[in-house]
């Protein structure tokens, strides 16, 4: 197999690598452009643990060959707000204690993202059917949906609702 | 045995804070101190750790329950390129001994399958290559030849198994791991004087506890100070981490275990021996640092994820007012291949034997047997849930063939607030509670009576509404004198399940607070630093927390649960202010400390020496039961290093 170079622009920033073809999207992000803040956990396809945005769209980076990337662009939990100046989805899952362990945590937040840019003003019940796709083995979602609504509060600048 | 209900030594409290007391941090909302580095992605776990030169292992697992291993063809795997090491069970004998077992005598477990596999899952073949993507081709490239053994799958055959369907037979010539009968109280006496008798046939099925993130590990071996560094998602690293250089054939200070977040755990990350010891194999195999992670199939076939599995016959003995005098139960335990922590499933079920409910007499006779299956790890209640489960199903059966009330029965034989601290007939002290209170608040909460008008209701229509009631008492902390009384001789070396943690303040204020067990999703430093800042009165932006690796950590047992946060380095912590005036703590921090701080503690001290005369430096201690704060030797004086650390030990008695 001999490698083939790819072009991915990861969060805004642009990057050439010569990669096999057989390289996980995940194991690309990882471990050649060294954001590790996307995990791995069923390598399936199930838990979603994994999830990036591709070209804007919620992707399993553990079931994606990295050379499918080739010319798009890839979003990991890395480009959302950093901890002096968080996102209002990480805010919201901060406050409402949307994560414990935090390892489907930036799973979570990409998927959320996604949906809060197609719909900025989701109901209770579509942020549940959205989760359907994760995985948390700690939390019991509930708390993941107050975070979610809390994001949306915060994201109208609704502060004062607690 | 003990009397139930008679008191030998309830411990005295320790606790300063009343009930009622107005604290300044304790009990305000603040936000998770863990949660920011998650947010964006910074936790450190496991595959996040990426040392020098670091190679990759996979590992080939038995397609079979149970078969010989006639042959392995390694030649294939080791020519492709990339490839490191190939290391059969035969050649990880040579270079490790047994893994850990609790139980006595030990059950012989190899991280890498030797001679015989006994379950689909268990590692055959550890192939060890530049990347991970090289190792699994190699895997595939590795021809075994097995001979097929008769497969025990259920626990009741597994009784009566002889020859080739004997898993260990260097152990013995059946499949029974452990036969024991445990009496406490006079139970022949109270079921012969019994009024009613109630029986049942109960089965629990295996589950198994699922972290999103599998276990792992990442190894080196340094040739200069034949010491292995080896980082590891495991949680006990502190406490029986020692037992990994015993598997290793070296000495307890040789190797350093270095803890990482968790990404959950639920049980079964609490002892990582085997990621661990095959990480560390295959790093002074390979001459380079090794990292081995397993993959979901891994973990889910051999991992040490799964619970109990279990039958139960059951009996409780009623007087003629319904209440439960006795409880007695035969219960047979499928172990799966191994037996890693003994009975140790039951004996935390002992410590909450009779639930919350006066049983005055209990008796058990344990069958654990071996099955091809994957051994049983450390699933979340490690026995709690499936002892719950019995005693709730008993009870229930006593309701229905007596035609009692649900509520009513369980409020009888309660018990109550008054009667705490309260022995159970096994020995543990239940030290407070009030499940009469418990049970109508929940009540109340469901709006039970108007469920059960809805449910006569619903009932003439012609539809049914089950309605359940459960009282469970579950335990908090762990000890490990219950492996000294499950074994018929001592087989575990450690008496007492302490905990502990560090704290440092520099010159400027500003907290480090160490803890010796690890971050699995719990909140420890949010804890710890609230406790910290609420007993030195200082802000907690300006406490910091981190981890230990065994190098540098006292013991600390594991932080579960409500062991992490109400009693392990948390309480540490407190202890270790709490000594502060007599010893070290605030001594140190008024030698370094001006301003507002400074006075807070001279104001506090009031045992009227001058706290200028403490002299600084360690202490660190541990007692069973109890703890002692060991003083620093006389005249030793104060350093002119702005930095001051004390350490404290605490020991739990359960059980």
């Amino acid at each position: 197999m001999s490698d083939l170079e790819v072009n991915v622009t990861v969060n805004g920033r642009p990057f050439r690598r010569r990669i096999e073809p057989r390289l996980l999207l995940s194991d690309f992000v990882r471990h050649e452009i060294g954001l590790t803040g996307t995990h791995v956990g069923c390598e399936n396809g199930v838990c979603g643990a994994c999830t990036v945005l591709l070209d804007g769209l919620a992707a399993r980076s553990c079931c994606t060959l990295a050379v499918q990337a080739d010319g798009r662009s890839v979003e990991t939990v890395e480009s959302l707000g950093r901890v002096n100046n968080l996102s209002p989805l990480q805010r919201g899952f901060w406050e409402k204690h949307g994560l414990q362990c935090g390892y489907c945590t930036p799973g979570m937040l990409m998927l959320m993202t996604e949906l809060l840019r197609e719909n900025p003003n989701p109901d209770r019940e579509t942020i549940r059917t959205r989760l359907n796709d994760n995985i948390c083995r700690c939390t019991g979602y509930e708390d993941i949906v107050s975070s979610v609504e809390r994001a949306v509060e915060l994201m109208r600048g609704d502060k004062a609702v607690r | 045995m003990a009397e139930a209900g008679k008191i030998h030594s309830p411990p005295a409290g320790r606790q300063k804070e009343r009930p009622d007391q107005r604290l300044s941090v304790i009990g305000t909302r603040m936000l998770r101190k863990e949660d920011p580095r998650f947010l964006i992605g910074r936790g450190r776990f496991v595959d996040d750790i990426s040392l020098p030169h670091m190679a990759h292992a996979a590992a080939l697992r038995s397609p079979h329950a149970h078969a010989r291993i006639k042959s392995i063809d390694k030649t294939a795997a080791l020519a492709l390129p990339g490839v490191v090491a190939v290391i059969t069970g035969e050649d990880a004998a040579k270079e490790t001994g047994p893994l850990p077992c609790f139980a006595n005598p030990p059950v012989e477990q190899r991280c890498i399958a030797l001679g015989k596999v006994r379950h689909v899952g268990e590692p055959v073949v550890l192939v060890v290559a530049d990347t991970r993507y090289i190792a699994e081709d190699a895997i595939g490239l590795i021809k075994v030849d097995y001979e097929p053994l008769p497969v025990v799958s259920d626990m009741m055959e597994a009784i009566n198994s002889k020859g080739d369907a004997v898993l260990h037979p260097e152990r013995g010539p059946d499949n029974i791991a452990e036969h024991r009968n445990y009496l406490f109280g006079p139970v022949e006496q109270e079921f012969a004087q019994a009024a009613h008798v109630v029986k049942r046939h109960l089965r629990w099925a295996r589950s198994g506890g699922q972290p999103i993130e599998t276990c792992g590990a990442v190894a080196s071996f340094d040739e200069g100070s034949e010491k292995f560094t080896i980082h590891v998602n495991g949680s006990m690293y502190n406490y029986i981490g020692f037992t990994v250089a015993t598997a290793l054939k070296v000495a307890s200070h040789q190797v350093n275990l270095v803890p990482l977040d968790a990404g959950g755990s639920f049980g079964s990350k609490l002892f990582l021996h085997k990621v661990a010891v095959l990480a560390a194999l295959a790093a002074r195999a390979a001459g380079r640092p090794v990292k081995y992670i397993e993959d979901r199939i891994d973990n889910i076939t051999a991992c040490d994820n799964h619970g109990s599995d279990r039958t139960y016959d059951v009996e409780l003995a009623l007087d003629a007012n319904h209440r439960m005098t006795a409880l007695r139960y035969k219960v047979v335990d499928d172990y799966g291949a191994y037996f890693q922590y003994g009975l140790g499933t039951h004996g935390n079920g002992f410590s909450q034997t009779v639930g919350p409910y006066k049983i005055r007499a209990v008796g058990a006779e344990i069958y654990a047997v071996f099955t091809n299956k994957c051994q049983q790890g450390a699933c979340r209640g490690f026995g709690s849930e499936v002892t719950n489960f019995m005693i709730e199903r008993i009870v229930d059966a006593a309701v229905d063939e007596l035609n009692l009330d649900p509520v009513k029965f369980r409020h009888d034989n309660f018990i109550k607030p008054e009667e705490f601290p309260y022995q159970i007939p096994t020995g543990n002290l239940y030290d407070s509670g009030n499940y009469p209170g418990a049970l109508d608040m929940a009540l109340q909460m469901l709006d039970y009576e108007g469920w059960r008008e809805k449910q006569n209701a619903a009932r003439t229509q012609g539809r049914y509404v089950g309605i359940g009631v459960a009282s469970c008492q579950e335990k908090g902390v762990f000890s490990a004198t219950e492996f000294w009384m499950l074994n018929r001789a001592p087989g575990f070396a450690l008496t007492s399940s302490p905990e502990s943690a560090s704290i440092k303040i520099d010159a400027t204020g500003k907290a480090i607070i160490s803890l010796h067990a690890p971050c699995w999703g719990n909140s420890p430093e949010t804890v710890a630093t609230m406790v910290l800042a609420e007993q030195l009165g200082i802000d907690p932006a300006d406490v910091s927390v981190t981890y230990s690796d065994t190098d540098h950590g006292l013991p600390g047992t594991f932080g579960i649960g409500e062991q992490a946060e109400g009693d392990s380095g948390i309480g540490s912590v407190q202890d270790i202010e709490q000594a502060g005036d007599q010893d070290t703590l605030r001594a140190g921090a008024y030698e370094f400390f001006d301003g507002k701080f400074a006075e807070l503690i001279d104001d506090e001290s009031g045992d009227g020496e001058s706290n200028q005369d403490r002299t600084p430096g360690t202490c660190s201690g541990s007692g069973a039961g109890g703890h002692q704060d060991f003083a620093l030797p006389a005249g030793m004086r104060p350093s002119c290093s702005s930095s001051l650390s004390a350490a404290t030990q605490r020991s739990h008695s359960v059980g």
